[in-house]
C-alpha cells in the first residue's frame, strides 16, 4: 500500500534517513520502533508530504505521491502528531471536527461522529466545550487521536499517540485500537519507542536505528529470531511483552476442553502474561482456566507455541 | 515590592497632588470675557462658599486615612469613595461657578485653572491606584467607575451646572464646529489606524512567513517612528503638491499637499510600528506543532491563515491596534496644522487667540477620546482572550 523506494532525507548536513526501502501493507498495523532521534517521525512525515524526500520516491497504491495533490493526500490520511498540536483557540469539539468540516460533512453527521470518537477515547462528554489549555497531557493526546480519526481516513499515522498516558488508560486505549482495527482494517503506521506497546499492537514491526531500517518482520519472528537485536533496544523481557498481546479468549480455540473440573481455576479473561505471572506465584507449571463455562488446561511449555500459532493466523 | 504597598504610594502621590492644588493660588479664574485676565480664586475660598465641596474633601481625607492605616485594604471600597468624591467635587465647582457669575452675558465665565487640574488629576490617580489589586490591573472596575463618573458629568452638563465654566461655554458657543471637529478627529484617527492595521498585518504575515523580509519591515516601521511629525508633514507637502498639480484626478480625490491626505499618510505610518511589533509577536508565538497539524489536515495556505494563524494572533494584533489608535488620537492634533481638521484645528485656533478655554476644551476632548477608545478595546481584547481559552 505504502512503498518507500530508496528514500533519503537530510536537514542541512545532518543525514536523518538513509536509503529507506520498505513496504507497508494495507489493512495492517505497522509499528516503527526505535530509539529517540533515529528518524521515526521524519519517516512518518514523508508519507503525507509534510516534508519531501531529498532522494527517492514514495508510492501510495502504486501512485507516486509527488503526483497526488497536497490537500487531497493530506485529507485522506489521519495524522496524530507527536506534539499533539491541538488548536488552542478551538474547543475540544471544534478540534475534533476540523477535518469533517473541511470535507464539508453535514452538521448532524459531524456531531454524531464527534460524540462517538470522544466516547471511544474515554473522554467525558462534558469535555466537548473545554479548551486545550484546560486539558491534561493525556487528555490532550486522546483528543489528538480522535481528531486524526475524525475524517475516517484510509491511512492513519500515529506518532507516539499514547506517550503521556498512565499504564492503565494506555492499556485500555491500546485494546480499543486493536478492537477498532478488527472491524475497520485501516492501514495504520504507529511510531513508538515502547517495546511492549510495539509487540502488542504490531502486525508488522519495523526496527529502526541510526537513520535506517534494521529489520522489518512479523513481531513473533523478530522476538524469536532477532533476539540479540531486540535486546539492544530493550533488555531481555520481550517474551513477556509478546505474551501480553493474547488473552485467554483469543487462544481457547486452539485447546481441547476438559470434561469436568472442580478445583482452583482462573476465570477472568486475562492475558497470557498474567497467566505466567500466576504460574510463578503459585509455583505450578499448569493451570486451569475457565472460558464460557468450559474448562481448559494451560501448560507453561505450550504458551509460546500458542502465541506463535495465533500470530501466524 | 509588595504590590499593596506600591499602590499605597501612588495613592499618596495622588493625595499630595490634591494638596498642591489646594495650596495653589490659581484654582478658578472668573473672567469678564474669554481673553481678558480675570480674578483669581483659590480653593479655600471656594470651599468656604460651598459646604458640599468641604464635605467631599472631609470624606476623602477621612476615608484615605482610614484606608491607609488598615493592614488589609478594601480597594473596591476605595474606588467607590473616590468616585463619589470626584462627582461631588465637580458638582461643587459647577454650583460655585453658577453663583459667581451674576451677569448672564454670553462672555463672562469661570475658567478652570491649574489648581483645579491638580486636584482633578490627583483624584484620578487615586482612583486608578485603587483599581490595582495584588498586582492585577482590574480594568473592568476602572472602566465601570469611569463610566459612572462620565454618566454624572453628562447629567450635570445637561442640567446646565457647567454652563458658566469656560470650556463648556466654549463648547456651547462653537457647538456645531466642535462636534464636526470631534467627528473629523475620530474619523481620521480611525481610518489611519485601520489602514495601518491592514498594511501592518499584511507585512507582519509576510515577515513571519519569510524571515528574510522581517528585518526590513521592522526597520521601515521603526524609521517612520523616528521622523518628527512636523517634518514628516513638511516633507510630504512638496511631492504631494507636485503630484496633485500633474494629475488632475488626484485633486478630485482630495489628494494634495495640505488637508487630510498628508495627515492620513503620516498617521498611518506611525501606526505601523506598534501594529507590526505586536502582530509579528502574535504570529511567532503560535506553536510549530499547531501549524504542522493544520497543514497535515489538508488545509490550504489561506485556510491555515484564516482558521488558525489569524485567530491565534488576533489578541496580539488587536493590542497593537489599540496602541496605534490611542497614539493616533494624540498625533492627529497635528493634522490641524496642515488643514486636516479635527480637534487640532480648534486647539491651534485657541492658541492663536490665546483663548485658554478653547485650548483646554480641545486637549481635554482628545484625552477623553483616547481614554474611551483604550477602555473599549481593552475590554474587547480581555473578553476575547477569556472566551477563546487563552487564559
Ligand atoms: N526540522 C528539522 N530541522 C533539523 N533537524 C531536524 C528537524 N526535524 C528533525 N530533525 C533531526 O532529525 C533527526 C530525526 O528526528 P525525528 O523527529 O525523526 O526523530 P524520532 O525518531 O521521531 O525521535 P523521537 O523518538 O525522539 O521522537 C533528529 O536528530 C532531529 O534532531
Ligand atoms: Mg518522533
Amino acid at each position: 500500500m505504502i512503498h518507500f523506494k530508496n528514500v533519503s532525507k537530510a536537514y542541512g548536513d545532518h543525514q536523518v534517513l538513509k536509503d529507506i526501502d520498505v513496504s507497508i501493507n494495507k489493512g495492517e498495523i505497522t509499528v516503527i520502533l526505535g530509539p529517540s532521534g533515529c528518524g521515526k517521525s521524519t519517516l512518518l512525515k514523508l508519507i503525507n508530504k509534510t516534508i519531501l524526500p531529498d532522494e527517492g520516491d514514495i508510492y501510495l497504491n502504486k501512485q507516486n505521491i509527488r503526483d497526488i495533490q497536497d490537500t487531497t493526500l493530506k485529507r485522506s490520511i489521519g495524522y496524530a502528531i507527536q506534539g499533539v498540536g491541538l488548536f488552542p483557540h478551538m474547543s475540544v469539539k471544534e478540534n475534533i471536527s476540523t477535518v469533517p468540516k473541511l470535507l464539508k460533512w453535514d452538521k448532524r453527521t459531524i456531531d454524531n461522529r464527534v460524540q462517538a470518537l470522544m466516547e471511544m477515547m474515554e473522554l467525558p462528554e462534558t469535555f466537548s466545550k473545554k479548551y486545550p489549555i484546560h486539558l491534561s497531557g493525556g487528555e490532550a493526546q486522546r483528543v489528538g487521536v480522535a481528531r486524526a480519526l475524525a475524517g475516517n481516513p484510509e491511512i492513519l499515522l500515529m506518532d507516539e499517540p499514547f506517550g503521556a498516558l498512565d499504564p492503565i488508560t494506555r492499556g485500555k486505549l491500546q485494546r480499543k485500537l486493536l478492537n477498532i482495527q478488527k472491524k475497520l482494517h485501516k492501514t495504520i503506521v504507529f511510531v513508538t519507542h515502547d517495546v511492549s506497546e510495539a509487540l502488542l499492537l504490531a502486525d508488522e514491526l519495523i526496527l529502526m536505528k541510526d537513520q535506517s531500517i534494521l529489520k522489518k518482520d512479523h513481531p513473533y519472528k523478530i522476538v524469536t529470531e532477532a533476539k540479540a537485536l531486540l535486546k539492544t533496544f530493550t533488555g531481555g523481557s520481550f517474551a513477556f511483552e509478546l505474551l501480553e498481546k493474547f488473552r485467554i479468549s483469543d487462544i481457547v480455540d486452539q485447546l481441547t476442553g476438559l470434561q469436568d473440573f472442580d478445583g482452583y481455576c482462573l476465570h477472568e479473561d486475562i492475558s497470557l502474561k498474567e497467566v505466567v505471572s500466576e504460574m510463578i506465584l503459585q509455583g505450578k507449571s499448569q493451570l486451569t482456566v475457565r472460558n464460557n463455562h468450559q474448562y481448559y488446561r494451560l501448560d507453561f511449555y505450550s504458551l509460546m507455541d500458542l502465541a506463535k500459532r495465533k500470530h501466524y493466523e | 515590592m509588595n504590590h499593596g504597598k506600591q499602590y499605597r504610594i501612588t495613592t499618596g502621590m495622588g493625595l499630595l497632588l490634591i494638596l498642591c492644588g489646594y495650596l495653589t493660588n490659581r484654582f478658578l479664574i472668573v473672567k469678564p470675557n474669554r481673553i481678558l485676565e480675570g480674578t483669581v480664586i483659590n480653593m479655600p475660598a471656594v470651599i468656604k462658599d460651598k459646604p458640599i465641596l468641604f464635605t467631599a474633601f472631609f470624606l476623602l481625607l477621612a476615608g484615605m486615612i482610614f484606608i491607609i492605616s488598615k493592614e488589609k485594604i478594601k480597594w473596591y471600597f476605595t474606588s467607590a469613595v473616590v468616585t463619589f468624591v470626584i462627582i461631588l467635587f465637580l458638582y461643587g465647582v459647577g454650583l460655585y461657578s453658577q453663583e459667581v457669575i451674576t451677569d448672564f452675558t454670553q462672555v463672562a465665565r469661570v475658567s478652570l485653572s491649574i489648581g483645579f487640574w491638580f486636584v482633578f488629576l490627583g483624584l484620578m490617580i487615586v482612583l486608578d491606584s485603587s483599581c490595582h489589586y495584588d498586582g492585577n490591573f482590574q480594568v473592568n472596575r476602572l472602566i465601570g467607575f469611569l463610566g459612572i463618573i462620565l454618566f454624572f458629568i453628562f447629567v450635570m452638563l445637561n442640567q446646565g451646572y457647567f454652563d458658566q465654566i469656560g470650556i463648556i461655554k466654549e463648547m456651547h458657543i462653537r457647538n456645531e464646529q466642535y462636534w464636526i471637529a470631534v467627528k473629523g478627529h475620530l474619523l481620521l484617527s480611525l481610518i489611519a489606524s485601520l489602514m495601518g492595521l491592514f498594511i501592518g498585518v499584511l507585512l507582519s504575515y509576510i515577515g513571519y512567513k519569510h524571515k528574510k523580509y522581517k528585518k526590513y519591515f521592522i526597520l521601515v516601521s521603526n524609521g517612520a517612528q523616528v521622523i518628527p511629525t512636523l517634518s514628516f508633514l513638511g516633507l510630504l507637502m512638496i511631492p504631494l503638491t507636485l503630484l496633485a498639480k500633474k494629475y488632475a484626478f488626484l485633486k478630485v480625490l482630495g489628494i494634495s499637499g495640505i488637508g487630510y491626505f498628508p495627515a492620513l499618510i503620516v498617521l498611518t505610518s506611525y501606526t505601523l510600528l506598534p501594529i507590526i511589533n505586536q502582530s509579528i509577536t502574535g504570529f511567532e508565538t503560535i506553536s510549530r506543532d499547531v501549524i504542522i497539524s493544520a497543514e497535515a489536515m489538508g488545509m490550504k495556505p489561506m485556510e491555515v491563515f484564516w482558521r488558525i494563524e489569524f485567530p491565534l494572533a488576533l489578541p496580539g494584533i488587536l493590542s497593537g491596534f489599540k496602541i496605534a489608535l490611542v497614539q493616533s488620537t494624540a498625533n492627529c492634533i497635528l493634522a490641524g496644522l496642515v488643514g486636516g481638521g479635527g480637534l487640532g484645528a480648534l486647539l491651534f485656533l485657541g492658541l492663536a487667540q490665546s483663548a485658554s478655554d478653547l485650548v483646554a476644551l480641545s486637549a481635554l476632548t482628545v484625552v477623553m477620546m483616547a481614554m474611551i477608545l483604550n477602555g473599549i478595546l481593552s475590554v474587547v481584547i480581555g473578553s476575547m482572550k477569556k472566551r477563546k481559552g487563552f487564559i
